[in-house]
């Protein structure tokens, strides 16, 4: 009898498994264990990860590096996946034609119609005209009262007023006669002078009609057809805000700009397909189905995802010591999506909703450096060391081991860099893919969508679920249930929506409620990990028909999300597959596939090889 | 003492009360009301003569408050507690002598908050009230990043296992 271990290097978990091995060849796996992979998968520095994992498992049945007979590394196919995003519309503002930044505490209530003069200008006013007052940061509330009474008082009608501070309710509770304030404006020197102008102030919880309404604005500035066309952005963009400017100038209006974000080229043996990113995801995916097999993907330079692409392919020469120039990307994932930019020419700091496709590409080579890597380990720990066993082979024996399945059986791994689908048929034969678009594209929507610009917090928000924090002791979790503490919770937390996180909740720096930011997370998951599910699928399954397949079995981390594994299973109902996640050896969950199968297959060789 | 609230609480209307202990102290008192009236928060202000705990004082004024909020200003310092708080724990506490307007009409955003149950505004003045989506504020100049414990323990982890001298690590995903 003899004892073994099976390593299993990933992306983000090096696993391994310890087992004895039986003179008949009977496999019992004894100990298993789990730590984060150092380095990149397939480098030399992940050998320190290596012996950690081998120790932390031997100490649990008590035996010592020297008592193992072998240890059986897997054949990683290295994968390198890497995502980017292109925005393809931005909105721009030209000659300030609006502010729509909605701030929590405007003043007054109403429409106000005038041109637009600064206060130092009041006094000396035009009498025949009403005037929409702009008051900058330095001028102290009560003053800036005490000046729009004195105006009034001398005749000068004042219809409603901008201001730069936090001061609109201050000032209105000032004044005799009320007008609507929108206030927290940033760029109040930027407002242009001697301007028709409109400023609206809807009730509080309400939100703002007229200047919402592009006939309503014809009327209030007494536009042409033509001209009420071009007001129609300003509109749009100022529906659902309880307080809006609207000033005409000139040339003033707010356009969705196209942005040109470059090509995409799909090579097959005999096509060459080129097509235009600002198209959109489904383009994208639609082109890329049609040149089958695909050969390799190419990106404009000087885009992102040129500049993304440039990057994996680095990453892998450098990882596998191949000429640059030899790596070509295989696979990529196109997802629309939303994402707020800060406009271009905006007052008040305002964000507009852009166009943007997420990208994700991958690159995947033959040349393995798992020998080196085999050396390494065996001159550090003086045992044995072999690289034994394609990957996916050895993932799918591992979850064979899973109480309830069989051939047909496919394996997905959703992973943080790529998906991969494994498939044994009943012959035994196997058929593996890799496709771009995982874990880490998901993570970056998140980071978008939100504007979080903390990828840290966009990986918390994917993985835990989400309560809002309503009192000092108690927060509602987003199923409904409430949760109170014993201890005041910390005022940072107070009124926000939080993330429930191993350690603890942790604040979402966000304005946007609880259900957007739980509809953003659940999306991100659908376009990414159900898409890339079925696709992935298909790849393997006999007649790339999933009905063919009895079994599926989710592997990796993404295996152990809340969410995940019900969003794939939803999917394939369809085809009447058995899908859940994978349980190795009854005792393990959807951990351990690859280690597992690496120890079963060298007690089915007989030990040998 | 006047009439009406009596030691200076008003416990019939919903306001949040505050304590003025310093005679002097009206030019710390004036912004901190004026941060709850931008917020559309009722307040009663009121000077008197007790000189006890500043925490017990604001305790005691959150306690009488129909909305839960009570503060307490003497010349040391300004207490902003709540009637669901034990009485040693008070929300914030501000002991500086050289507090600025802003400094002190962001606490009285902070006590109306308190009522709103809104996120409070806790990295000083410059922070924007919250704005809802259609429309944030532009981000502000980079602050220094707060350490997070996490990711140093990641880093030290890494470095010791480079080193070959680990230890246990949790289950990772």
């Amino acid at each position: 009898m003899s004892l073994i271990a099976g390593v299993d290097i990933g992306n983000n978990t090096t696993e391994v498994a310890v087992a004895t091995i039986q003179d008949d060849g009977r496999v019992t796996v004894q100990a298993s264990s789990i730590v984060r992979t150092v380095g990149i998968k397939g480098t030399l520095r992940n050998v320190s990860a290596i012996i950690m994992a081998l120790d932390l498992a031997l100490e649990k049945i008590r035996r010592q590096r020297r008592d193992l007979a072998r240890v059986l590394l897997n054949e990683a196919t290295p994968v390198i996946g890497d995502v980017a995003m292109e925005t393809i519309t931005e909105t721009v503002i030209t000659e300030s034609a609006m502010i729509g930044h909605n701030p929590g505490t405007p003043g007054g209530l109403g429409l106000g119609l005038g041109t637009t003069i600064t206060l130092a200008d009041l006094a000396s006013a035009d009498q025949n005209r009403s005037h929409i007052v702009t008051i900058p940061p330095t001028t102290a509330f009560r003053d800036a009262a005490e000046q729009l009474n004195r105006a009034e008082g001398q005749g000068i009608r004042v219809a409603a007023a901008i201001v730069g501070n936090d001061d609109g309710v201050l000032i209105h509770n000032r004044l005799d006669h009320p007008i609507p304030i929108v206030d927290e404006v940033l760029h109040i020197d930027r407002i242009p002078l001697g301007m028709p102008a409109a400023v609206e102030v809807a009730a509080v919880g309400r939100s703002i009609e007229k200047l919402s309404n592009p006939y309503d604005i014809a009327t209030l500035f007494a536009l042409d057809p033509d001209e009420t066309r071009s007001i129609l952005p300003v509109a749009r963009a100022l529906t659902g805000t309880r307080s809006a400017v609207v000033i005409k100038t000139p040339h003033g209006e707010i356009k969705a700009r196209r942005i040109p974000a470059g090509h995409l080229t799909l090579i097959g043996p005999s096509q060459k397909v080129a097509v235009a990113v600002d198209k959109g995801a489904d383009e994208i995916m639609a082109r890329l189905a049609e040149v089958s097999p695909l050969g390799e993907i190419q990106a404009e330079a000087g885009t992102n995802v040129g500049g993304m692409f440039e990057t994996v392919r680095q990453v892998m020469a450098d990882l596998t010591q191949q000429p640059v120039s030899e790596i070509n990307v295989q696979d990529i994932i196109a997802v629309d999506t939303l994402v707020p930019q800060a406009v271009s020419g905006s007052l008040a700091g305002e964000y507009a909703m852009g166009n943007a496709v997420g990208l994700a590409a991958m690159v995947e080579t033959n040349q393995l450096p798992m020998q080196r890597l085999a050396r390494k380990l065996e001159a550090e720990i003086q045992i044995q060391v072999r690289v034994a066993g394609v990957e996916a082979e050895m993932a799918i024996l591992g979850a064979l081991t899973t109480p309830g399945t069989r051939a047909p059986l496919a394996i997905l791994d959703l992973g943080g860099g790529s998906t991969d689908a494994c498939l044994i048929k009943s012959s035994g034969e196997i058929r593996a893919c890799h496709l771009a678009g995982a874990g880490d594209m998901v993570t970056m929507l998140i980071d978008r969508e939100l504007a979080l610009d903390d990828l840290d917090m966009a990986e918390k928000i994917k993985f835990y679920p989400l309560a809002k924090v309503e009192t000092l002791f108690h927060m509602r979790h987003e199923d409904g249930a409430v949760q109170f503490f014993g201890d005041p919770l910390d005022p940072r937390l107070f009124g926000r929506v939080v993330v429930i996180t191993d350690e603890g909740p942790q604040p979402v720096e966000t304005t946007e409620p609880l259900v957007k930011i739980a509809a953003v997370r659940k999306q991100a998951k659908e376009k990414v990990f159900v898409l890339n599910a079925l696709r992935a699928l298909r790849k393997v399954a006999p007649a790339n028909n999933i009905r063919l397949i009895n079994f599926v079995a989710l592997v990796g981390g993404s295996a152990l999300d809340f969410e995940i594994p019900r969003m794939i299973g939803d999917a394939l109902t369809a085809y009447g597959v058995v899908t859940g996640r994978a349980n190795i050896r009854g005792c393990e969950g959807p951990r351990n596939a690859v280690a597992t199968g690496l120890v079963l297959a060298h007690g089915e060789t007989g030990g040998k090889g | 003492m006047p009439m009406g609230p009596k030691n200076g609480i008003d416990e019939a209307r919903p306001v949040v009360n505050l304590l003025v202990t310093d005679p002097s102290a009206d030019e710390r008192v004036q912004p901190i009301c004026l941060g709850l009236e931008e917020e559309e928060i009722p307040w009663h202000c009121q000077p008197i003569a007790d000189k006890r705990d500043l925490t017990a004082l604001a305790k005691q004024a959150a306690d009488g408050s129909k909305l839960g909020v009570g503060l307490a200003v003497d010349e040391d310092g300004i207490v902003l507690h709540h009637r669901d708080l034990p009485p040693g724990k008070p929300l914030l506490t501000l002991t500086e002598k050289e507090l600025n307007a802003a400094q002190l009409r962001q606490l009285g955003a902070n006590a109306a908050r308190l009522v709103k149950g809104n996120p409070l505004l806790l990295d000083g003045p410059e922070e924007a009230a919250p704005t809802t989506v259609a429309a944030k504020t532009a981000p502000e100049t980079p602050r220094p990043e707060a350490v997070d414990p996490d990711r140093v323990a990641d880093l030290v982890s890494g470095a010791l296992a480079a080193l070959g001298l680990g230890w246990q690590d949790k289950d990772t995903r």
